[in-house]
């Protein structure tokens, strides 16, 4: 090799390394999904102890109660907000910000297929394991209620609950929605219509087909048997957890309920006072303050025999109550 | 190969050793100081030592948080500006623009909606509004047509006064 050419190359590689320069790449961000320690739902996957929880930053867990390590199972490039379980297909049904309900593979987590919504999103889902119904509504009224067994074919809906919001699905294929100041009551088999006047959010109903209503501050039971209310009730009191002192004080005001599940002879109240409540559910009279959680409750859910509830919490936490 | 070339291309190897370990070494920490520099972005988000978030400055903001999920604040709701989160990751205020009215105002909120509104809209009035969800409100404001300041309990109208 010539001495130029020698000299050449040596100045090549000076020359190279003195125009490297380091590119630095920003992590792409979003403005949602950036509160990665809350559950946003729960629900049970077996019979009970073990349940699936959902996070804004769009992951699904599997815990089982006693156990401190939790299974990942899906990660969503989405906000999740609810979801349904369907045991026969092992598939999680999930509502998302800006995928519509994405259908998950609960054993490998990934994601088999996504139910557009017209507009907007959906935050609560409601499921049934018998009629394989699965529905939800949008925030611009729109309604969806597919039929899981059928390819997830859509069902037509009649007229009257048009802009109604799906709650919950019986076993035998009965809907009910919430519609502004009433509950409406859709059987698909025949195609009626039953519609009980009252105000709140319908929560629960149970095999007698009491409903459980929430709105605001209050609860009510209506059996709708007898077309009427049979109690409205709210949370007494605010107990505030004292850290430094491992105590509540009880404060005299009474906090928004957020969430409610009927059981077989008691109801269950979740408030913005961080407690659960056990009420009677033939006098509506309290029973017991489950004061556990530290933080705002953002979902409870009941096993099928109702012999278990699990609550989760914006900060993480997750509780199994024996009942 | 001759010897030469072979010490040559052992130099060459050196070099590039030499060079690569420099390379790695000054861009092991890279401080960028911006103290003197504007920075145009459209978000900003500041989160907790949990990863919550607690301010975010952007354009457009997120739909407002509820327990566990987001609502959707209405058509022709864009709004821009300053929002602030509690320590669960709830909405509690915000200092914004919208969209299409035109409007600046300030809002803070419970745990579960919205409670003061003082706001200034584009022709000149402006109002700030107090309510319980029960139908207690304080509402003043005033504008080039006069003031007026009204409460209401439950809904119903309890004094009003209106200046032309």
């Amino acid at each position: 090799m010539k001495t130029t050419s020698r000299i050449t190359i040596l100045i090549s590689i000076l020359i190279l390394f003195s125009q490297c320069k380091q590119e630095i790449k920003l992590k792409p961000q979003k403005l949602t999904g950036n509160n990665p320690v809350a559950f946003t739902d729960v629900i049970y996957k077996s019979g009970r102890d073990t349940v699936f929880v959902s996070t804004y930053g769009g992951h699904i867990y599997e815990i089982i109660n006693n156990k401190t390590k939790k299974k990942k199972i899906a990660l969503l490039d989405d906000e999740i907000y609810s979801m349904a379980y369907n045991s026969s297909t092992k598939q999680i049904y999930a509502a998302t910000l800006n995928s519509g309900i994405a259908v998950i593979d609960a054993e490998n987590g990934k994601l088999i297929k996504t139910l557009k919504l017209k507009e907007t999103w959906a935050h609560k889902l409601t499921y049934n394991q018998q009629s394989k119904l699965l529905a939800t509504s949008d925030f611009k009224g729109n309604h969806y209620i597919w039929n899981t067994a059928d390819n997830f074919r859509i069902l037509e809906t009649p007229k009257k609950i048009r802009n109604a919001q799906p709650k919950y699905i019986t076993d035998n294929g009965i809907i009910y929605f919430n519609k502004r100041n009433e509950v409406l009551v859709w059987n698909t088999q025949t195609n009626q219509i039953f519609s009980h006047s009252l105000t709140g959010t319908l929560e629960d109903v149970d095999k007698n087909n009491n409903l459980l209503v929430i709105g605001g501050k209050q609860f009510a039971l209506y059996n709708t048997s007898t077309d009427s209310l049979v109690y409205k009730n709210k949370h007494p009191n605010w107990p505030i957890y004292l850290k430094d002192k491992d105590s509540f004080v009880n404060v005299p005001l009474t906090l928004e309920i957020v969430s409610g599940k009927l059981g077989n002879n008691t109801i269950y109240t979740a408030g913005l006072d961080k407690t659960i409540r056990k009420w009677k559910k033939s006098t509506g009279s309290l029973e017991e303050t489950l004061k556990k959680h530290r933080a705002s409750i953002s979902a409870i859910s009941l096993n099928k025999n109702k012999s278990q509830l699990v609550s989760v919490d914006l900060s993480g936490t997750i509780y199994f109550w024996e009942l | 190969m001759k010897n030469s070339t072979l010490k040559f291309l052992l130099l060459a190897n050196l070099l590039v050793t030499i060079g690569l370990v420099i390379y790695v070494i000054r861009n092991q920490q890279v401080e960028i100081d911006l103290s003197d520099e504007i920075l145009k972005v459209r978000g900003l988000v500041v989160t907790d030592s949990t990863g919550v978030e607690r301010v975010i400055i952007g354009s457009h903001l997120p739909p407002a948080q509820s327990q566990g999920y987001r609502f959707y604040r209405g058509d022709n709701s864009g709004v821009s500006g300053v929002m602030l989160y509690d320590h669960e990751g709830q909405e509690r205020g915000g200092y914004v623009t919208d969209d299409s009215y035109g409007n600046v105002f300030l809002t803070l909120d419970s745990k579960i909606s919205q409670r003061v509104l003082f706001m200034a809209e584009p022709q000149g009035a402006a109002s700030l509004k107090m309510w319980a969800k029960n139908g207690n409100q304080l509402n003043l404001g005033t504008s080039d047509e006069g003031t007026w300041l009204e409460t209401s309990k439950n809904g119903v109208k309890k004094t009003f006064l209106k200046t032309d």
